[in-house]
């Protein structure tokens, strides 16, 4: 073959990588990115929210002291001035430092970013339910969306969910552990991976966790097939069965 | 910069040797590689931490089969890494078939390709070579890397397929994908035992350190 034979070939395949890679696309894509970002906002609002509470306490120490919740604290922070607070909550002598009306109005706009991002993360959870209701409506019935969502992000497709044996899906997760037994028999076994967050199992007495997570993985395994081939809603029935064990 | 022993590749020896590719696609980067202007010519530098091949290199090896103007079937190309180095050394004159199966990364490698006129990219799984018999020919040199547990296998199906007589084929392996359990050592001597009931081997390196537990085959058919 020649150089210019070869363009022709490689003009070929460049249209048709393109098209394959544009059908490649599927829902699964939809819910491993959702997870994903739900996570990341997760942990972004951990951070954010120490941070805010950090500063404020200069000023209302008592108040961030009360206020366990982090919705109502960025709530009070965001529409209330700081005697306000101290009347509601009858602080009369404070630790806090005097601030002026300027630099209290940065904290306050603070505090209502971080608001948005809770409510970014909140319509995510919605949608996220969602979506595995539409495309997983067994596995959801089973173990819920979170994890539901977290399996079919780690396995890479609800394709490749559904090809996988009962033992490998109750294992994601946990490759890292795994893998140390294997390669080194003094560690353990584990007995769970993402699944473990299923109340059940971690609810379970310690005997009993590995147990119930083989069973849940089984159901699982069955649930993922029925939801790959869209087959009919059986999730409660598994669910019962699994309960009732 | 000089010319090292295999042709087309350059290297500087300082301190420490590092490998250059002339560059296909001059002013523009494919990873976080170094970009040199020597008389007129631009150089990329080739991170053996990155690319099997470029540590196959530093570790010495003597032949690898892949110079100016030869053809290339490179399985598991992922996002172009050593693909692109593997395109500035063929040139002009040589080209390259890079097969990859994952979409998500195979998108980098379209990016690669539409800048450099001698790759062809392919969507498909390396372990049914008839799946891209319309559009790959008979080829000088097979390049693999693949983490799969059957790679040894993929490998020399496609040998059978592709490669001329006479032609070179690489193999980067990776022991822990054939199996965790066992002694990277022992895999390597199985494979070797392997190959060598159907194929001449040329060069055997250990990637250590550049690539743990990984080891590249160089053969002749």
């Amino acid at each position: 073959m020649n150089t210019s034979e070869f363009q022709n070939v490689r003009k070929r395949c460049i249209d048709s990588i393109k098209t394959d890679i544009a059908k490649s696309v599927t829902d699964d894509v939809l819910v491993s990115q959702t997870i994903n970002t739900i996570d990341e906002l997760t942990k972004v609002l951990n951070t954010l929210t120490k941070r805010i509470r950090e500063w404020y306490s200069y000023y209302n120490p008592e108040f961030e002291h009360i206020i366990t919740n982090h919705e109502k604290f960025l709530d009070y922070v965001e529409n209330k001035t700081i005697k306000e607070i101290q009347t509601e909550f009858e602080i009369n002598v404070s630790m806090g430092g005097q601030i002026s009306e300027a630099n209290l109005e940065v904290i306050k706009s603070f505090a209502t970013s971080i608001k948005a991002v809770l409510k970014q993360r909140e319509d995510l959870d919605k949608y996220l339910e969602e979506t595995i209701k539409k495309i997983a409506p067994n596995m959801q019935a089973i173990i819920g969306t979170a994890i539901a969502a977290k399996l079919i992000e780690h396995a890479g497709s609800l394709r490749r969910l559904a090809i996988m044996p009962a033992s490998t899906i109750q294992l994601l997760g946990a490759e890292k552990a795994l893998f140390r037994h294997l390669k080194n028999s003094k560690s353990k076994c584990p007995k769970f991976g993402y699944i473990y967050n299923e109340p059940l199992i971690c609810g379970a007495k310690r005997k009993d966790q590995g147990r119930i997570a083989r069973v849940i993985a089984d159901k699982l395994s069955i649930a993922s097939r029925i939801d790959y081939f869209h087959g009919e809603f059986i999730g409660d029935k598994l669910r019962q069965e699994i309960e009732k064990k | 910069m000089n010319e090292s022993r295999l042709y087309g590749i350059f290297e500087e020896r300082g301190k420490r040797r590092t490998l250059f590719t002339k560059s296909l696609a001059p002013g523009k980067t494919v990873y976080d590689e170094r970009l040199v202007k020597e008389k007129g010519k631009e150089y990329r530098s080739w991170n053996p931490e990155k690319s099997k091949l470029a540590a196959a290199i530093m570790k010495g090896a003597s032949q690898i089969g892949i110079k100016p103007g030869t053809s290339v079937l490179y399985l598991g190309a992922s996002t172009g890494t050593t693909v692109s180095h593997v395109s500035d050394i063929v040139g002009k004159d040589g080209f390259i078939y890079a097969v990859e199966f994952a979409p998500r990364v195979a998108r980098e490698l379209v990016f690669l390709s539409e800048d450099r006129p001698n790759i062809a990219p392919i969507l498909a799984d390396a372990n049914q070579p008839n799946k891209y018999a319309d559009k790959v020919s008979e080829v000088d040199v097979v390049f693999q890397d693949i983490a799969q547990k059957n790679q040894v296998e993929i490998f020399l199906k496609n040998i059978d397929t592709y490669l001329r007589k006479g032609g070179f084929a690489l193999l980067a392996l990776k022991a822990r994908s054939v199996d965790v359990t066992r002694r990277p050592k022992q895999i390597f001597n199985q494979v070797r035992a392997e190959l060598e009931r159907k194929v001449t081997i040329v060069d055997y390196r250990v990637l250590d350190p550049f690539e743990k537990d990984h080891c590249m085959f160089v053969v002749k058919k």
